[in-house]
């Protein structure tokens, strides 16, 4: 039963292999998904504002709140400076919201569900931010890892301890996001695979499988919210070094 | 574990900047732009209305003092008015009061006098009978005639004895 392992949903196909001077840019089922996950998006916003009227109808609604709620995430994280990465972080919220809700639909391919996709993300973030600081700060940016008041005796430790927690940072926001994704698919898989071969005792597990279905699209929505929100936390340091 | 496949890497990476580009130009050219201002036509909206409501408070406010000040002064015109129609009003009647009693207080004279006029000339026939009366009596009774002159006496002394 290979073809029925839970981690065969995760696999990468090649649709259309396309090889560039040795380099590999085949348009696979991922990159399909990020395709629908854009065009979704884009409809889901121009469609909002077609006829965007002054009393806002459901969908306009939709797209306001979520800008309201995205544009005042930023401003309370990182302050009115951070202004100008309002467009990056709405395209990364939505992006990581789409393909998390994309992927709760049976039969579809989870694009957040690999390490590389996520880390990509979260790698921008990371570099983003530390040019971001030396642009704004100079070398007085790597005062981040020396807060002010400190003992000069315990400062070589905090040095260490503040420089790891800050390098790690890439790692811990892509695989938040990666792990999250992939345990919930896995879990679902795993019990769906019970139904199956329980009989008419099945009837256990798809009731546990709807429930774990619930809680799956609200831990999609939040962990877009989690990404985007350490994203204007880690963006706040770029412009107040202070702690 | 397919995560770890590091063929396939690169195509996921190369994609997923492609589309994530695309999505942050339209988001950040045409969508976001057109939320924005969707919102701030609304917040301008709303900011003018409220003045515009401010404006007409304070306008229906004036209006009232100038509502109110012209009431009172209009009520004090009527006071006045009226005041001074009732002395006038007053002073008429008692001058008519006057003149109809004036008139009165005359007629009533005249007709006194024509009474006492009616009175006496009353008397004077009264007396002319009873003379008449007398002598005819006198006359039937003992046959002599008493003259007109006489009879008349007579009678007048009787009716002063009598009063």
């Amino acid at each position: 039963m290979a073809g029925h392992s839970p981690l065969e949903q995760f696999a990468i196909k090649r649709l259309i292999p396309i090889d560039i001077g040795g380099l590999d840019i085949s348009i696979t089922n991922a990159s399909l998904f990020m395709a629908v996950i854009v065009l979704l998006i884009s409809v889901f916003m121009g469609g909002g504002m077609r006829r965007a009227t002054m009393v806002p109808g459901r969908w306009q609604s939709m797209v306001e709140m979520l800008y309201e709620f995205i544009s005042n995430m930023l401003y309370e994280a990182a302050g009115p400076e951070a202004r100008r990465f309002f467009p990056f972080i709405f395209s990364l919220f939505m992006f990581i919201l789409f393909a998390n809700l994309v992927g709760m639909i049976p039969y579809t391919f989870t694009v957040t569900s690999h390490i590389i996709v996520t880390f990509g993300f979260a790698a921008l973030v990371f570099l983003g931010v530390t040019i971001l600081g030396f642009m704004n700060h100079g070398i007085g940016f790597l005062r981040l890892f020396l807060p002010q008041g400190v003992p000069m005796a315990l400062a070589p430790l905090l040095i260490v301890i503040e420089l790891i927690s800050y390098l790690v940072r890439p790692l811990s926001l892509s695989v938040r996001l990666f792990a999250n994704m992939m345990a919930g698919h896995t879990m679902i898989k795993v019990i769906a695979g019970f139904v199956a071969t329980m009989g008419i005792f099945g009837v256990f597990p798809l009731a546990f499988i709807v429930a774990l279905t619930g809680l799956e699209v609200l831990i999609a929505v939040l962990q877009a919210y989690v990404f985007a929100m350490l994203s204007c936390i880690y963006l706040n340091d770029a412009y107040h070094v202070e702690h | 574990m397919p995560q770890l496949e590091f063929a396939d890497y690169l195509p996921q990476l190369f994609w997923l900047a492609v589309t994530f580009a695309l999505l942050y130009l339209y988001l950040a050219k045409k969508a976001l732009p057109r939320v924005s201002e969707v919102l701030e036509e609304r917040e301008n909206r709303v900011i003018d209305d409220l003045e515009q409501a401010e404006k007409h408070k304070k306008e229906s406010r004036s209006l009232e003092e100038t509502y109110e000040k012209l009431i009172a002064t209009a009520r004090a015109n009527a006071g006045k008015v009226l005041a001074e129609s009732k002395v006038k009003i007053t002073e008429t009647i008692e001058a008519k009061q006057n003149k109809s009693n004036q008139a009165f207080a005359s007629k009533i004279q005249q007709a006194e006098a024509k009474i006492e006029q009616a009175r006496s000339e009353a008397m004077t026939e009264i007396e002319v009978i009873s003379a008449d009366a007398c002598s005819k009596i006198v006359a039937s009774l003992s046959g002599i005639k008493v003259s007109k002159t006489r009879a008349t006496d007579a009678v007048q002394h009787v009716a002063k004895g009598q009063d």
